[in-house]
């Protein structure tokens, strides 16, 4: 527990010499959020089909975009990427495993009180939500897009360990990264009646228990694992 | 008491680069200058000191621990200041002491406000806003105070004037006042040399050349004039001009010089810088 | 700062150098009882000399009963015998002579021509006074 402690001051310093960016990214994000949202209730009427996509976005990539520029995972020496916090507490007396666990408080502060706002703004932006839910299936939606935000944006936060990349092999995996996601999303608009969010919402209803205890799991999985990733990251990275 | 640090063969490629194998010994109570070309891979090894990169082959051990190993602990005894510090550039001096300081059991909070008085350190400016001789100064302020057993040092002069060079000094030497602490720096300064180091460990193209105690270096180059050189070779010599000969081995010079019936008109030691710009030839 | 020269073109070691000139200052008066000496880190700074060899020459200092050094207070100058500090001086005096001799003999000097310019050097400062 004392390594969480330790973890948290060093995310204070952070996210405290961050705040200027963090609260002008905010702004910009409930405003984005609220454009979004406002087509919530056409989208469940089957209306508008890139709702998904702009959810995912303000979902999953926002909190990541909340850091300041110093804090982000940029190209350093020769072929390092990586997050520049990530080489200064390295030199710094701090064990590898508070370092992995600052990166997971950063990123939880600058996503999980966001990405709340988000859900539970949403029964209030659509008539046709708050009629397909009850409390009970409400919170298994809120559990199962939590459980998505760490089993797969907490990525970002594993991901700072960055690496030795060469630069064309990163506008590669890029290219590649894009056209998978948009491959996937192409896939369910052929074969799928409706879009992500609208299943999750049918998960939630239809499958209310089975989907809280998959997002329970999702969820601790998820935690552990990136962090696991982050650590072997590490330790195969040269900080050069 | 085994050696503050110990190197062991080590070995890092990076790129077309191959640093190592490296060997080296730190005792305590002395200051090591590592001294070679821009790229001969001192940045390098002290990263690999720092456990900064892995090695791929080798051992280092820090105060007996190997840096490479779970047991990270030795870095509380270590102080480690780059040529660039990366991730400061958003905190403000205050800040990174606040972020430091509570890391370091014998954190010396006067030295600091002693050297932020001294170097005259605006505290309340972003680091990344400072000029590159601030960021020094304020580098070195963040680095002394943590009175780890260990500093390391990447050209800590670098961006400092004369003034400031000659304060870095004092500081320094007042550092080492106890006489149970090691340093490991970087320079091109002569002077740093000369006033700071007791053994030059030089490199070259990653290869350590050789470690070198620095008067009995001084003492084992020497210049000669002679009344006439003599046509084979004289032993100890490394280069003649004329008349001039230059010798790694006085002793053995004289004694054939005198065995030749040759007089010196005039001999005279080498300086530290040019006794380096032979051993890097 | 103890006024110390070094002569690094000298072939004479400099531990040597060092041993010999504290010897004089101490012998001569000139560094009393008690005095307390320069850290070797410190010395070692002034002399631009290595930390090495200025502590072989404080060791060897304190071995002739010259110095001696108190754990955590510092090296000190130590109360010396009369005999020591007559043998001190006439050591340092001899030596300095052996040296001039020597190079005049590197000069072909006969030892009658030595000995004129020796009591010429000596009327000459002799008169100084």
């Amino acid at each position: 527990m004392s390594e969480w402690k330790q973890a948290s001051r060093l995310a204070a310093f952070e996210l405290r010499a961050s705040m200027k960016s963090l609260i002008t990214i905010f702004i910009f994000y409930i405003a984005m959020a609220l454009i979004v949202m406002a087509s919530f209730d056409l989208y469940l009427e089957g209306e508008f089909q890139f709702f998904d996509l702009l959810f995912l976005v303000i979902f999953f990539l926002f909190p990541a975009w909340m850091k300041g520029k110093e804090f982000q995972m940029q190209k350093m020496d020769g072929d390092l990427w990586t997050a520049p916090s990530i080489v200064m507490l390295q030199q710094l007396p701090i064990p590898k495993d508070v370092i992995i666990k600052s990166r997971f408080v950063v990123h939880a502060v600058c996503s999980f009180p966001f990405q709340l706002l988000l859900l539970i703004s949403l029964p209030l932006m659509s008539e046709n939500f708050r009629s397909l839910m009850t409390p009970v299936t409400y919170i298994a939606f809120i559990l199962i897009w939590l459980a998505l935000s760490i089993a797969v944006g907490f990525i970002m936060a594993s991901s700072e360990a960055g690496g030795n990349f060469k630069t064309h092999a990163i506008v590669k995996s890029f290219i590649y990264m894009i056209a998978g996601i948009a491959a996937i999303y192409g896939l369910i608009y052929l074969f799928a009646d409706h879009g992500i969010v609208r299943w999750t919402i049918t998960l939630a209803t239809d499958w209310t228990w089975v989907s809280v205890i998959v997002a329970i799991v999702l969820s601790v999985t998820g935690w552990k694992y990136w962090q696991a990733d982050m650590r072997k990251m590490i330790k195969k990275t040269d900080y050069l | 008491m085994p050696a503050w640090i110990e190197i062991k063969d080590a070995r890092k490629k990076v790129d077309d680069f191959q640093l190592g194998p490296v060997n080296l010994e730190i005792e305590a109570g002395t200051i090591t200058a590592l001294v070679g070309n821009n790229g001969s891979g001192k940045s390098t090894l002290l990263k690999l000191l720092m456990n900064l990169a892995n090695m791929d082959g080798g051992a280092i051990r820090i105060l007996g621990k190997p840096v490479d190993g779970g047991d990270e602990s030795w870095k509380r005894h270590i102080t480690f200041q780059p040529q660039k510090q990366v991730g400061w550039n958003a905190y403000t001096g205050n800040e990174l002491k606040n972020l430091i300081a509570p890391l370091y059991l014998k954190w010396d909070d006067k030295l600091f406000e002693h050297i932020t008085r001294l170097f005259d350190i605006p505290l309340d400016k972003r680091f990344g806003k400072l000029s590159p001789g601030m960021q020094q100064k304020l580098s070195l302020a963040l680095a002394l105070p943590r009175k780890t057993d260990i500093l390391i040092l990447d050209e800590p002069t670098a961006s400092l004037d004369i003034p400031s060079k000659k304060q870095f000094m004092d500081l320094l030497v007042d550092w080492m006042e106890p006489e149970d602490r090691a340093v490991v720096l970087t320079t091109h300064q002569a002077d740093d040399l000369r006033k700071l180091a007791d053994y030059l460990f030089l490199m070259q193209d990653g290869q350590g050349i050789g470690l070198y105690e620095k008067d009995r270096l001084v003492a084992s180059y020497r210049r000669y004039w002679l009344t006439e050189m003599p046509d084979g070779p004289v032993p100890g010599e490394l280069s003649r001009d004329g008349r001039l000969l230059i010798s790694d081995d006085p002793d053995a010079t004289e004694q054939f010089i005198v065995a030749q019936n040759i007089q010196v008109l005039d001999d005279q030691a080498l300086e530290l810088e040019e006794i380096i710009s032979l051993l890097l030839k | 700062m103890l006024p110390i020269r070094l002569s690094k073109d000298s072939r004479e070691p400099i531990y040597h150098q060092i041993e010999k000139q504290l010897k004089a200052l101490i012998a001569g008066g000139h560094l009393a009882a008690g005095t307390p000496l320069p850290s070797i880190r410190a010395l070692s700074k002034d002399l631009e000399i290595s930390v090495i060899t200025i502590r072989r020459a404080y060791q060897d200092l304190e071995a002739q009963g010259f110095i001696e050094t108190a754990h955590g207070k510092g090296t000190f100058v130590k109360e010396i015998q009369g005999t020591v500090k007559q043998d001190t001086m006439t050591a340092s005096v001899r030596a300095e002579f052996e040296r001039a001799i020597q190079n005049a003999m590197d000069y072909d000097y006969t030892p009658g021509e030595i000995k004129a310019v020796f009591e010429e050097i000596l009327e000459k400062l002799g008169k100084g006074e």
